[in-house]
């Protein structure tokens, strides 16, 4: 079923491992070494930035060549929809090739062939009927991603197959029971359950151990639509968008879904420590930041200057108290990274240009601009 | 990890029973480590903190409430740098360890709320008269001090962006295309030549040791800004865009043989793209002269297209195992 040599994917997972054995000098270099003779990877597999370049090469010679293709065979419908189903079929071809002879994995040049062959054949099949409704693309992109990441074990095709999953059950349930619509919030929460009970039990399957990480993708999927089906702001949205002319519209349910909205990420952050399971843990944290955003899109307690300056500061000293109690591990919790001095220090040098950003714009408007160059120092502007 | 596995390994004789015995030690004492959590919670509270103060100065300016505000930011800034003054390790000219994750990011905060706080000195009171470029001057040589004092990447990379907004740029990523006016000339040669002065600094730390390990936020800004200059003077000089192109392949090829040499994958990718964005820019500019038939242009556009990128994708994957011997960023 799967495309890649699985030989080679076995043998790739045991390098991984004995790569964090050695950073970690549990094993010796010899032993290292002597286990990557042992078990080689035959895969192409270049340097991600070098895997970025040829990402987007690939795009552009595939988007020059149905241009040109295009151009060759002039207008049409039915010839537009050739085109568009042939380049697709092409590039999924071309993907079968480089992956099966040439052995390429995660070189940039398979992940685009399959983001176009995806793109490809839905467009050219929308260009054959205009009348092809929401249900019916939803579905045809769930068949596709479910079928591309069953043969390539791709982590983004697992998850746009289980959104146009989710999709194509919304916009079907809207067509069939117009008057269900109320009920979708809760249909979405169990298919989110069962989505998540289903991707954790596959997960330890021997079998599956190839598609580990595009579970791991659908389980924090799951997770995340299970708590954004009972947000108050989506469960709005929502039946206003199914317009059902209910004189409260959301009236009903919304002591519910104000519950879901505040109870599910603290619930998750609990289930999370308690665990010891990164996925709950981190949506825990996000979740409650849009906890927070949805309570202060419909209540406004305090201007926004001040909710983000309090907030910074109740944030700092959070994380200066975890920092201090777990600079000594407790109950099997530590502040410490697992050898990532490297690491965090690009994510500051990274994360302190994009903190240039948000400080310049607040400062432009006390006359002057720091990042700014018009009335910088030069003299680029006229402003002064 | 996964035991199973390293059992097995031990079992067919590839790592020794004492190399099992401290990975089977190290899986019973493994700690769940929340850095990156904490992490993202520091720095979540900063990028909060530092622009709400901005925006509580902005809206609050000639209300009784200012002064407090500013006090309170000169309050924030102070404690941050008193903290980190008294935290600091000594003074090297080599690469410092920091004391703590926490010190790197309360420096941060500490030099952003002054920033701010400059600003808003300059902005409501002219502390620093009419010279506006002092004022721009003046916080990036504290930054610049900051960054060596404290070894520190990200003030650095902000002593960088006030050095650029001295010379009259914005240099923000986001920025850096939108804000901008490269239509001016002068602009142009700017960055131009800050971009030059940038890798040079840059080839100088690492050449003379003077932290080394600051080579690389140099560069990168210098490059970034170098070959956007260089891309804005093809764009602008239309008499002279042959020139602009010239240099333009001049400074991609010795800039991609130092990376080469340096086994840099992360400069090749960058250099190969602005160049071949000049060269396209050529080759459309050539092509749309011609102008012999109705869509003679378009097909030979496309062919280009497919063609050249065809040629780089065969260069990247030659460079790729030329390089592959020892990987690094």
């Amino acid at each position: 079923m799967i495309a890649y040599n699985k030989q080679y994917l076995g043998n790739r997972y045991i390098q991984e491992q004995t790569a964090t054995a050695l950073d970690n000098n549990y094993i010796t270099g010899d032993e290292y070494a002597k286990i990557q003779t042992a078990f080689p990877v035959g895969f192409y597999t270049p340097n991600v930035f070098i895997r970025i370049g040829l990402f987007l090469l690939t795009i552009i010679i595939a988007c020059f060549s149905v241009g040109l293709l295009l151009l060759i065979t002039s207008a049409g419908r039915d010839v537009t929809t050739f085109v568009f189903i042939f380049s697709g079929v092409l590039s999924y071809v071309a993907l079968e090739l480089v992956v099966n002879s040439k052995n390429h994995f995660c070189s940039g040049v398979d992940d685009a062939l399959l983001w176009l062959t995806l793109i490809l054949i839905p467009t050219g099949i929308n260009f054959a009927s205009y009348q092809i409704s929401s249900s019916t693309n939803s579905f045809i992109i769930f068949f596709l991603a479910s079928c591309f990441c069953l043969r390539f074990a791709d982590r983004i095709m697992a998850l746009i197959a289980y959104g146009a999953w989710l999709s194509f059950l919304y916009y079907r349930i809207i067509e069939l029971f117009p008057s269900a619509s109320p009920l979708v919030p809760f249909i979405g929460m169990a298919v989110s359950a069962v989505s998540w009970l289903l991707a954790t039990s596959l997960n330890s399957k021997e079998n599956c151990r190839h598609y580990r990480s595009c579970l791991t993708i659908i389980r924090i999927a799951s997770l995340l639509s299970f708590y954004l089906a009972g947000n108050h702001y989506i469960v709005e949205q929502l039946n206003e968008a199914s317009r059902i002319q209910w004189i409260h519209p959301a009236l009903p349910w919304s002591w519910l879904s104000w519950t879901l909205t505040i109870l599910i990420p603290p619930a998750y952050l609990y289930y999370g420590i308690r665990k010891k399971d990164p996925i709950f843990i981190w949506l825990g944290m996000a979740l409650s930041a849009i906890a927070i955003i949805t309570i202060r899109y419909y209540y406004h307690f305090i201007a926004v200057e001040w909710a983000m300056t309090i907030a910074g500061l109740l944030l700092i000293g959070l994380a200066y108290i975890l920092f201090r109690v777990l600079k000594t591990p407790r109950h099997g919790f530590t502040s410490a990274g697992a050898g990532t001095n490297k690491a965090s220090k690009e994510s500051l040098a990274i994360g302190s240009l994009s903190l240039a950003e948000t400080v310049a714009p607040a400062s432009t408007t006390t006359g002057l601009k720091f990042g700014g160059g018009t009335s910088g120092g030069g003299g680029a502007g006229g402003q002064y | 990890m996964d035991l199973r596995l390293f059992e097995k390994l031990a079992s067919q004789d590839l790592i020794s029973s004492g190399s099992l015995q401290k990975i089977k030690a190290a899986e019973d004492n493994r700690l769940f480590s929340l850095h990156w959590q904490l992490i993202t919670i520091l720095y979540l509270g900063i990028t909060l903190l530092s622009t709400g103060l901005g925006i509580l100065v902005y809206k609050n300016i000639d209300t009784i409430g200012h002064q407090a505000i500013l006090t309170f930011i000169a309050l924030v800034s102070g404690t941050c740098l008193f903290y980190c003054i008294r935290k600091t390790a000594p003074f090297s000219l080599r690469e410092v360890p920091t004391p703590s994750v926490f010190f790197d990011y309360i420096l941060l905060l500490g030099c952003l709320t002054l920033l701010t706080f400059i600003g808003y000195l300059q902005g409501q009171y002219s502390v620093f008269g009419d010279s506006y470029g002092l004022a721009t001057f003046i916080p990036m040589v504290i930054l610049f001090a900051a960054a060596y004092r404290f070894d520190h990447l990200g003030v650095l990379s902000l002593a960088i962006v006030n050095l650029a907004a001295w010379a009259g740029l914005s240099i923000v990523p986001q920025r850096l295309l939108k804000e901008n006016d490269f239509s001016d000339p002068s602009l142009i040669y700017t960055g131009v030549v800050l971009g030059l002065l940038l890798i040079a600094m840059g080839q100088l730390s690492k050449a003379k040791n003077i932290k080394g390990h600051f080579e690389f936020t140099y560069s990168n800004f210098g490059v970034h800004l170098l070959f956007i200059s260089g891309l804005a003077g093809l764009f602008k000089f239309e008499g002279a865009y042959i020139l602009w192109f010239l240099w333009l392949l001049g400074i991609g090829l010795v800039i991609s043989l130092q990376a080469v040499k340096r086994k840099s994958f992360y400069f090749l990718l960058i250099i190969t793209l602005y160049t071949y964005i000049a060269l396209s820019y050529v080759a459309i500019r050539i092509l749309w002269g011609m102008n012999h038939s109705e869509l003679g242009p378009f097909y030979l556009a496309c062919l280009y297209f497919i063609g050249s990128a065809i040629g780089i994708v065969r260069l990247l994957i030659i460079l790729n195992k030329k390089m592959k011997a020892h990987d690094s960023v």
